[in-house]
């Protein structure tokens, strides 16, 4: 059941578009994210959605609907934009029948949902302050709780955790996710945040000025991304690209790397020349010597992430990112590194779209 | 913000705006318009509200002692007033009082200001202790100033006025002209400080450039206070100084209010400088008046 | 900062003395004097040097008390200023939401309406002078509008003199509590209202629920300021009735002018100044304290 359609939907903002011929389908009950750089349209996306930006063309519909012309109130969405906006004057318990007094919902009535979200969002100490006495992640909750009260059809969220500290956004994302689906609420989350848009979204919509790029679960953008915009942008740390030389022939295509090594797989619509092979850098292994298919590569440094460290050697004149398991290493030595072939991606460098292939393997 | 009005309650507005503008102006209007009339027309009814024969001769009344004379020794009968001398002296004792005034009170109110932003001089109460003064009514500190004046021989003497005007009007400047102050961080003059820059030094080249506008407008804004001024001009001068404010006064009180022309004369041009300089500051109107607590 | 001499005073004290003696001289050495007045019975009339007056000591307050015409001036002053804030207050909330969406000739609209705070007070009492003249225009549009002659004498009335006082006072002023006002409302938080709109709620509950309370400090400061200086009010009582006729409009402040500049009971009218000092003061304190925490 779509919950959400979006149909070619554009925004020209002074000359520039924002948004372009922008289609999505939205089934109920998903978290989809919408997920791109500053400036990709994304909270133009939003902000048409909730009803505050009329778009110049194309149509959205929410329970199959058409709500172009509705207000924002009319729309029955609830939206948490990323200053949360809770109401500083007023208390938190006041915040959150806010909605419901809307409603006409009785004192009792009211008395009881707002001790229910209290309940959910763990705010009981904090009903009787002040809205504006509250630090970042209290707002949030607050804003967040104040929007599901009203029991929305669609929850827009942009950015809602961008402003609170790395640690307590790593707990929010499993908790949100969990409400989520215990609410059946769809949802969608506008970040430029990659690491949260895979780890909460049933659905991920990469954008770039103004159009979506990809749409697929986290596991399809992450291990086969569409074009090489994707390739890079998701992934920490990001995805190696290293410069090839390939050679189609009519039943095979050889892809020779810098450093000797040679990889052979079928037949595959690529051009012969310079393209890219994308790698990313867990999928880079160490190996003792050079052994068939290895390509040497001299340490330069070490980031150490604790859990885990990640290599930066030089190869083909720039530097690889390779991510291992801690352990002792010293600068300069001279590694050697094999690909694991099964998760490369060939990226064309004329189209910069990623060119899929059957099964990769080394030449002897 | 919430979406386009509807056609009758946008027409309702317009109305409303409509009304509030015209009684706005109308009183001014009525001012500006009797000015022009000659005197028949004063107290013609029913009223007449743009004379057809606007006439000078009030103001020539206003600023000519000699017409003065002649309307008087002519009026003898009719009306039997006393015109106080011409208006060009009040201006001139308007123009002298309020401007020193204005002087004084923005210099020591930006050395007071500059002191207490800067070096929380007095802690944390002593801008309201200058609050305070602008609480006490002026009628109650009117009685014994006028005592404490004759024994300083300061009754009805310029420098007399221009002192009370000072003292009232210094929490206007020092509040001005804090904001504008704390408006400007610290951080510039601390690092002219650190050149070995002397702190007033540093304040002058610094800060004081930025606040230069908002110097301006705290002095045409106590300038405009100390034009208007009516009581202290009332009652700390016998007849040597003459204030604006003072000869529109005298005009009523001569005629009991009856030389409605001259009187709108002479209430529309003392008004004009105020309205002028008000206008320069419009955007700054809104500090002043809140004492530097709301700013736009 | 060293000059090498040893100050006797330090610097950020220095720079803020001019203002401070200023004030001292103007404000307290007279504040002194009421005191030692308040308890004598001096009048200039008999002839002794203020200093040489017979003490009374607290007879004064005593006789205070039970004056009627006191007793009636406070009573009268604090309707007016009641009514005066009320009326200022509404007109101007309701003007301020008129102007907070962007209109074409918004920005000149304002101008005008903002005029009569511009307006010397001594001028714009003239004007209503003439306005309520009993053969003005306010009498003419009343005539109009009811379909008979209308000739009343607003201001030898008893009952009704107080009015165009009033309307003196609300038509000047209710512009400056329309500047803080929209001030106050263009300052609000868009994202909150716009948050409050999503959620469903009406224009009527946003205004109630989530804008006027984020005005509270405005409009509280809004209305200490004008309560303030309405308390005050002289200039239009002057200039249009002198507390007449008798002393159906004595405010506070005509009172006290009454009493010491026509009837020159000096002690007594120390002591009502000091009594009007004290509770000014009082009030000062007491609100001065949640304002000094709100303004860190």
């Amino acid at each position: 059941m779509t919950k959400l359609k979006l149909s070619g939907i554009s925004k020209r903002f002074s000359g520039r578009d924002a948004v372009r011929d922008l289609s999505l389908t939205l089934g109920r009950g998903e978290f989809l994210s919408l997920l791109g750089p500053s400036g990709c349209g994304k909270s133009t996306t939003l902000g048409m959605i909730a009803g505050f930006i009329p778009p110049d063309a194309g149509d959205i519909l929410i329970d199959g609907s058409r709500v172009n012309e509705l207000s924002p109130q009319q729309r029955r969405i609830g939206l948490v934009l990323q200053d949360y906006a809770v109401f500083t004057s007023l208390t938190v318990r006041a915040n959150l029948s806010f909605g419901l007094e809307v409603k006409g919902l009785k004192r009792g009535k009211r008395r009881y949902a707002v001790d229910e979200l209290a309940r959910q969002f763990d705010l009981f100490d904090l009903l009787d302050r002040r809205g504006g006495s509250l630090n970042m992640s209290e707002m949030q909750r607050v804003a967040l709780a104040r929007t599901l009260a009203t029991e929305p059809e669609l929850l827009l969220l942009d950015e809602p955790m961008s402003n609170l500290d790395a640690e307590i956004r790593a707990r929010l994302r499993g908790e949100l996710r969990q409400l989520q689906k215990s609410l059946a609420q769809t949802v969608l989350y506008v970040t430029h945040d990659q690491a949260e848009a895979l780890s909460m979204s049933d659905r991920v919509a990469v954008m770039r000025d103004g159009e979506i790029v990809q749409v697929a679960t986290p596991h399809e953008i992450y291990y086969r991304p569409a074009n090489r915009f994707v390739a890079e942008f998701i992934g920490d740390p990001p995805l190696n690209m290293i410069p090839c030389d390939v050679t189609a022939d009519v039943a095979t295509t050889a892809i020779a790397l810098p450093g000797g090594a040679v990889l052979h797989t079928s037949a595959v619509p690529i051009a012969s020349g310079r393209h890219w092979l994308g790698v990313r850098p867990h999928d880079i292994e160490l190996v003792a010597e050079a052994l068939p298919g290895a390509v040497p590569a001299p340490l330069r440094f070490v980031e150490n992430f604790g859990a885990r460290h990640v290599l930066h050697a030089e190869y083909a004149g720039d530097l690889l990112r390779i991510e291992v398991v801690p352990a002792a290493r010293s600068i300069g030595e001279m590694l050697h590194l094999r690909f694991s072939t099964g998760r490369v991606l060939l990226i064309d460098r004329t189209s910069e779209r990623v060119v899929p292939f059957r099964q990769l393997e080394v030449a002897a | 913000m919430f979406g386009e009005d509807k056609a009758w309650a946008r027409c309702l507005k317009r109305t409303a705006v409509c009304i509030a503008i015209v009684i706005a102006f109308f009183p001014i209007f009525w001012l500006i318009s009797t000015s022009f009339k000659p005197i028949d027309e004063w107290q013609k009814f029913p009223p007449v509200w743009i004379s057809s024969q606007p006439t000078l001769q009030n103001y020539r009344i206003v600023f000519a002692p000699k017409a003065a004379q002649e309307f008087a020794a002519k009026q003898q009968g009719a009306i039997g007033y006393k015109v106080s001398g011409s208006a060009w002296k009040a201006f001139g004792d308007s123009a002298v009082v309020a401007t020193a005034a204005t002087v004084l009170s923005v210099l020591f109110g930006t050395l007071a200001a500059y002191s207490i932003v800067r070096f929380h001089t007095g802690g944390d109460s002593y801008p309201f202790q200058f609050l305070m003064v602008r609480m006490f009514p002026p009628i109650a500190v009117v009685v014994p100033m006028v005592i404490l004046f004759s024994m300083l021989r300061l009754s009805d003497t310029y420098f007399g006025l221009i002192l009370a005007y000072t003292a009232f009007t210094l929490p206007f400047s020092i509040w001005m002209i804090r904001s504008f102050i704390e408006e400007v961080p610290e951080e510039l003059e601390g690092a002219a400080l650190i050149y070995g820059m002397r702190p007033l030094h540093a304040f002058l080249k610094v800060t004081f450039p930025l606040i230069r506008g908002g110097l301006l407008a705290t002095a045409l804004f106590v300038f405009i206070l100390n034009w208007s001024e009516f009581l202290f001009a009332l009652t700390l001068t016998t007849g040597h100084v003459v204030t604006v404010t003072l000869q529109v006064a005298n005009y009523v009180s001569a005629s009991s209010g009856k030389l409605y022309g001259v009187q709108a004369a002479m209430g529309t041009v003392s008004t004009l400088p105020v309205i002028f300089f008000g206008y320069i500051i419009q955007r700054h109107l809104v500090r002043g008046l809140s004492f530097g607590a709301i700013k736009r | 900062m060293g000059k090498g001499y040893r100050r006797l005073v330090p610097f950020n004290v220095a720079i803020a003395l001019p203002a401070q003696l200023t004030v001292l001289t103007v404000v307290l050495v007279p504040t002194l004097i009421v005191v030692w007045l308040s308890l004598t019975d001096w009048q200039p009339t008999q002839g002794i040097p203020w200093y040489q007056a017979e003490f009374v000591w607290f007879w004064n307050y005593y006789d205070l008390f039970h004056d009627a015409r006191f007793v009636a001036a406070v009573v009268r002053t604090l309707l007016v200023v009641t009514v005066c804030m009320t009326v200022e207050f509404l007109l101007a909330m309701g003007l301020a939401l008129l102007f907070l969406d962007d209109w074409a000739w918004r920005k000149i609209a304002v101008s005008i309406i903002i005029m009569p705070m511009m307006i010397v007070p001594v001028d714009a009492a003239n004007a209503f002078f003439m306005l309520f003249n009993d053969r003005g225009p306010i009498n003419y549009l009343i005539s109009i509008i009811i379909g008979r002659p209308f000739e009343f004498a607003w201001l030898a009335d008893p009952n009704w003199a107080l009015l165009p006082i009033m309307l003196s006072e609300i038509w000047q002023w209710t512009p400056l509590m329309f500047l803080l006002v929209l001030t106050g409302l263009m300052n609000l938080p868009e994202n909150q209202i716009r948050a409050a709109y999503v959620l469903g709620a009406s224009r009527t509950r946003i205004f109630l629920r989530v804008m006027l309370p984020l005005l509270m400090p405005v409009i509280i400061i809004a209305l200490l300021v004008r309560s303030i200086e309405t308390f005050k009010i002289f200039d239009p009582v002057y200039i249009l009735t002198r507390g007449g006729p008798g002393a159906a409009t004595e405010t506070i402040s005509m009172f006290m002018y009454n009493g010491a500049f026509v009837y020159f009971r000096i002690g007594y009218i120390a002591a009502a100044a000091l009594m009007i000092l004290i509770v000014v003061v009082a009030i000062c304190f007491t609100l001065s304290r949640p304002l000094k925490r709100h303004h860190r």
